[in-house]
């Protein structure tokens, strides 16, 4: 199988006043395409920094990280964004809705900024995740488990290959949660390659395999 | 849709964008309405001084010792291609009887009146028939038909003179024909008046002096319309001072849709974030923060054209007494140069913070809250 992911010896290290903070500290591994992966930690491990560098929000100090085989390293604002834009969606803890925008022109902002808005497309996506009757409102009108399905639906609008979750279940009840978690689940059959980070163990269940991550350094693989 | 994010984003923040229009349409009312005000006062010097914008006056280069115009010159000066009136003039003070009254006042002769405007009666100096000024009609009340006599001569008033802006022809004068002026003087041309269309005044004035001035200055030349072009510049100049006074309240406006916009980047940096996070690019960030402050700035710039017609409006008729020139073309120039002033000013206030926007780094717009 393909790789979807590969990190080789990478390293993130904050200045903080003096002191030097390794947040990542020496991190190799590679993720295939299809692969469902989740990332464990305490807080602080560093897990959330990782997603990051994977999701291309972030640069290392050191090391390379290839996503879908380009390096990432050498890619200034704008190119990083394009990557981000073409092959990977996001899901948040706390959503990230644009508050102004409905339901469906959130799902259908990704697609602007790829160069055109497919309505239809948007709908389709939102009927898939269980809310095609919300179209219309408003983030606020929502409830959690609602704007979450609304995110994954807008992680889904420019058809990405890499799914990358930061605690998607962490502001929702455990029903619901499991509920989003089958979305996932269901996606990841359909041929995405997922990582997700969380710290509670029956979420991490969902996934094929689990790093876990401790003091910037892989504990488990 | 970026458009519609930038118009909700206003609208989510109603008084703050009312505000920052109304700082925009004061700037724009302002400059606009001094604009209008400046542009009227012109106008309306123009319009006054209209019936002699196109005069020229030929008199004897006194300087250079010569004080009179001679027959020759004026055979050469009425061959000149653009004259639309001509009248060489001769005078003479003279005792006038009007009645049982006399008075001294200086008596012209002209070849044709046809060219001046009349208060009241024709102008015409045919046979015994002359012509009085309005300054010397009104003290001895005198009407056209009334008899005046002049050396024993009798006159008939056939007109009366309206004065003119310049006082070119005193209106204290009596204007009779050449024929009869010289039965009882004998005298050269004092001067020439003539006409041409506003356009050629110029070429006309210069080509006089070129021909009758070869080998020395004989004559000068006088046009109203040089006196009017200095007042032009004068009020264009005050009107740009008092415009530029104005522009400190647009220049006020900028700052505060500069610190609005900056407000707006700082408490959006997440949404900033977000939409970087999901593949919105700089130029797009900036496109959105830019259409805001577009939208305010039209918007501004709209309601103080508008106003600035009302403050246009407003000024000129408490200063001048008359707002007839505000709803003119040239108030329109005034517009929309207040309007393109108002917008590029705003754009340009809105421009830092937009850059500051979309160069929000994605991770740390994320994590703020």
């Amino acid at each position: 199988m393909e790789e979807a992911i590969r990190l080789e010896n990478v390293y993130k290290i904050y200045r903080i006043g003096k002191q030097e903070v390794k947040a990542l500290d020496g991190i190799s591994f590679s993720i295939k395409k299809g692969d469902y992966i989740s990332i464990m930690g305490p807080s602080g491990s560093g897990k959330s920094t990782l997603l990051n560098l994977i999701g291309c929000l972030d640069k290392p100090t050191e090391g390379e990280i290839f996503i879908d085989g380009v390096n990432i390293f050498s890619l200034n604002d704008d190119e990083l964004t394009i990557i981000r834009r073409d092959r990977i969606g996001f899901i948040f803890q706390k959503f990230n809705l644009i508050p102004t925008l409905t339901a469906l022109e959130n799902v259908e902002l990704p697609m602007i900024f790829n160069g055109g808005r497919k309505r239809e497309k948007a709908i389709k996506l939102l009927e898939m995740v269980g809310i095609g009757d919300k179209i219309n409102s408003k983030p606020a009108e929502l409830s959690g488990g609602q704007q979450q399905r609304v995110a994954i639906a807008r992680a889904l609008a420019n058809n990405p290959s890499i799914i990358l979750a930061d605690e998607p279940t962490g502001n929702l009840d455990s029903r619901t949660g499991s509920e989003i978690m089958n979305i996932l689940e269901d996606l990841n059959k359909r041929g995405r390659t997922i990582v997700m980070v969380t710290h509670d163990p029956s979420i991490a269940e969902y996934s094929e395999k689990i790093i876990k991550i401790r003091d910037g350094r892989i504990n488990v693989f | 849709m970026y458009f519609e994010i930038a118009k909700r984003n206003l609208r989510k923040h109603k008084i703050r964008s009312l505000l920052a229009v109304i700082s925009i349409v004061i700037g724009v009312m302002a400059i606009t309405s001094i604009g209008i005000f400046g542009n009227s006062l012109k106008q309306g010097m123009f319009e006054h001084f209209q019936d002699v914008a196109n005069v020229i006056v030929i008199y004897p280069s006194y300087e250079e010792g010569f004080s009179s115009i001679d027959k020759q010159s004026v055979k050469q000066i009425r061959k000149i291609s653009g004259i639309q009136a001509f009248t060489p003039v001769k005078s003479e003070g003279v005792l006038v009887k009007l009645g049982n009254e006399e008075t001294y006042t200086q008596l012209y002769s002209m070849e044709s009146i046809e060219a001046f405007e009349m208060e009241e009666g024709k102008a015409s100096l045919a046979g015994d028939r002359c012509v009085v000024g309005s300054n010397l009609a009104e003290t001895f009340d005198l009407k056209t038909g009334d008899k005046i006599s002049i050396k024993n001569k009798k006159f008939r008033i056939a007109g009366i003179l309206k004065s003119d802006s310049f006082r070119i022809i005193s209106d204290r004068a009596v204007i009779v024909s050449e024929k009869n002026f010289d039965e009882m003087f004998s005298k050269e041309y004092e001067r020439v008046i003539l006409k041409a269309s506003i356009d050629d005044v110029q070429d006309v004035s210069d080509k006089i002096k070129e021909i009758l001035n070869k080998k020395e200055e004989r004559v000068k030349t006088w046009e109203a319309q040089k006196i009017l072009e200095v007042y032009s510049k004068n009020i264009d100049f005050i009107s740009k001072f008092l415009m530029a006074i104005a522009a400190i309240s647009l220049f006020v406006a900028s700052v505060s849709i500069m610190n609005i916009m900056l407000i707006s980047a700082m408490e959006r940096t997440k949404e900033i974030g977000v939409m970087k996070a999901i593949g919105a690019l700089r130029r797009e960030i900036l496109t959105i923060f830019l259409l805001e402050t577009l939208i305010l700035g039209f918007a501004g710039s709209l309601i103080g054209c508008v106003f600035s017609l009302a403050g246009g409006y407003i000024i000129c008729s408490l200063i001048m007494e008359s707002a007839k020139y505000v709803f003119t073309p040239s108030s329109f120039v005034n517009l929309a140069q207040g309007f393109a002033f108002g917008v590029i000013t705003v754009l340009i206030s809105g421009l830092y913070p937009a850059w500051r926007a979309c160069n929000f780094q994605p991770i740390e717009a994320l994590r703020y809250e």
